[in-house]
């Protein structure tokens, strides 16, 4: 009996380890290469563990890269982002979820279908739609697109969610109780589903802040790009580029708000996304 | 469910639907409207189904799909298998299994413009730890072209195409372990305590009671990373933008350059259908596999 308890104590602990490897890795390799003095990170044999760590590239990367201007540019960018789609898919979930009206299922349907075609598909003829209407180079473009994005996943998501964090006997005494039916919603269901619209903002914030593909094609003012496409644009092509550490420095400072934002919320994160894949 | 008639629910997604008419209907039939003309730079005119030919005759065209199956094949399978493996470890309990599951969730909310350039230098051919560790334990004695190695390929299966499936992978099994865990966690103790009674292995356990049961999420949930995966587009653009020569050219890249590095928006917008009627095979499987679970 023992023995089998210690093996599987060793299996776990193996299976952990290289797990925890594997992921974290590259966030470690991140980390290392821009704390190491720039000899290091171009010197041959390899080093693993900087001998003389030094914050320069911090300071360095700041000057090649406006850390601070993109930085509120994505932060502006993914903060509207985040009350318009919360604010949007919310109101839309909870109707998809509540009420079964004509035109509920064919909408849920056609939901999914366009979260899930190829973004390419409509990339190309909305440069040229935004062009035409003069949004081309703005923050609304953006707002727009990502709200493309966010609005299929965050919407069927809380649908899910709303469905078994309100039942149908609260939502019906609240009416009993001479509530209109927006109050309903605004005052009793939110107030209860909190996680659930905490993961679609979450989920809609991350999405402002890592994104590339729309804002490389939506942008091309470089004082308005967000850190992404400072990012990419700073590196130009790697391997030849004499810029690695202070590339890693940046990364590092964009990834730190993304993961902190995350740990916070992660239970909520994982609760919303999970809540409507499974039936419990 | 509610269904006094009322203007409420219509008023409720009501921005929604606008917003989903302006930023998908009307683009998509701009997209097949513009798959029509032969539309080069600024120029255009009605050409009806020249782009189409041209797409399906091309010969590169169907190199990069022939990759992008093959990407989508292996990502999947293997995100699939690591997701699933690792949602088996974390349903143990065991004291740190916590935070292991929020560490692991990290490749998923990072940003993939960051994710992407430090595999590329993990890659670097002169300053990869993967390379520099293969070489301490004696494995390889020279440098690894991981991302332009083209000396072995079997088709459109090539080493870079490897690499960046790994990336792919790394990226891509957070989401699938998250989807299993929760569909573990969803089996009712009495079951499998039921089966300890009747001493079944481990194993026997594992095949007659818990694969049966998280069948369902699990075909849902590989139907979906089968569509995100064949549409991906920033990992292999911003690691090696296809090349070297198409052989990690996935559709995505391969129709953002035809549009925006030559300008070629017929050609562009008619690929971009020909995929998208691919891919729609894929979605309409996985709205008639989660048919009953969305609208039970």
């Amino acid at each position: 009996m023992i023995k089998i308890k210690m093996r599987k104590k060793i299996i776990l602990v193996i299976a952990n380890t290289l797990l925890l490897l594997f992921v974290l890795f590259p966030f470690f390799w991140m980390f290392k290469t821009s704390i190491e003095p720039t000899t290091e990170v171009y010197g041959l044999p390899l080093t693993w563990f900087p001998s003389q760590p030094t914050l320069a590239h911090y300071a360095e990367t700041i000057n090649l890269v406006n850390i601070p201007l993109h930085m509120l540019n994505s932060l502006f960018v993914a903060g509207f982002n985040t009350i318009i789609a919360v604010s949007v898919t919310s109101c839309a979930g909870y109707a998809l979820g509540r009420f079964s009206f004509r035109g509920n299922r064919p909408f849920s349907i056609y939901l999914i279908v366009t979260n899930l075609m190829p973004g390419i598909v409509s990339i190309i003829p909305f440069y040229f739609f935004m062009r035409d209407i003069g949004l081309y180079n703005t923050y609304w473009a953006l707002i727009l697109a990502y709200l493309f994005w966010s609005l299929p996943f965050c919407t069927l998501m809380l649908r899910s969610y709303f469905k078994s964090s309100f039942p149908n006997e609260v939502h019906d005494s609240g009416l009993v109780d001479g509530c209109s039916e927006f109050s309903t919603f605004w005052r009793l269901c939110v107030p209860v589903s909190w996680p659930g619209i905490a993961a679609a903002g979450i989920f809609s914030f991350i999405l402002g802040w890592n994104e590339f593909f729309w804002a490389s094609i939506m942008l091309t003012n470089a004082s308005m790009a967000t850190m992404p496409l400072a990012l990419a644009d700073f590196i130009g092509e790697m391997g030849r580029n004499p810029y690695v550490a202070q590339f890693m420095a940046a990364g590092v400072l964009v990834t730190i708000p993304a993961i902190i934002l995350f740990a916070f919320l992660q239970k909520y994160f994982v609760m919303g996304l999970t809540m409507g894949s499974v039936k419990g | 469910m509610a269904t006094k008639k009322s203007w409420f629910p219509y008023a409720m997604i009501s921005v929604a639907v606008i917003v989903s008419m302006v930023m998908n209907v009307y683009p998509l039939l701009l997209a097949i409207f513009m798959s029509f003309q032969n539309f080069v730079g600024s120029s255009n005119h009605f050409v009806g189904l020249y782009n189409y030919i041209s797409v399906l005759t091309d010969p590169t065209f169907w190199f990069v799909f022939e990759v992008t199956i093959v990407w989508t094949i292996l990502v999947v399978s293997f995100s699939g298998l690591l997701g699933l493996g690792t949602a088996l470890l974390l349903n143990e309990e065991y004291r740190f299994r916590g935070i292991v599951r929020s560490i692991i969730i990290i490749p998923w909310v990072a940003p993939p413009v960051v994710i992407a350039y430090i595999w590329v230098w993990i890659y670097s051919a002169g300053f990869s730890p993967i390379s520099d560790f293969l070489e301490r334990v004696h494995l390889i004695s020279g440098p690894i072209y991981w991302l332009s190695d083209l000396s072995i390929k079997v088709g459109p299966l090539s080493f870079p195409l490897l690499s960046l499936v790994l990336v792919g992978v790394w990226a891509g099994f957070p989401f699938v372990a998250v989807v299993f865990l929760a569909a573990l966690q969803s089996i009712p103790r009495e079951v499998l305590d039921a089966a300890d009674i009747d001493s079944a292995s481990s194993w026997q356990k594992f095949r007659h009671i818990t694969l049966p049961l998280i069948a369902k999420v699990g075909q849902i949930s590989i139907l979906l990373s089968t569509i995100w995966t064949f549409n991906q587009f920033v990992y292999p653009y911003l690691m090696t933008k296809g090349g070297p020569l198409n052989f990690t050219d996935v559709l995505s890249v391969f129709i953002y350059q035809k549009a925006f590095t030559d300008f070629n928006f017929g050609y562009a917008t008619a690929a971009a259908v020909v995929m998208t009627t691919f891919s729609g095979i894929f979605v309409a499987l996985y709205i008639i596999s989660s048919y009953r679970s969305l609208f039970e």
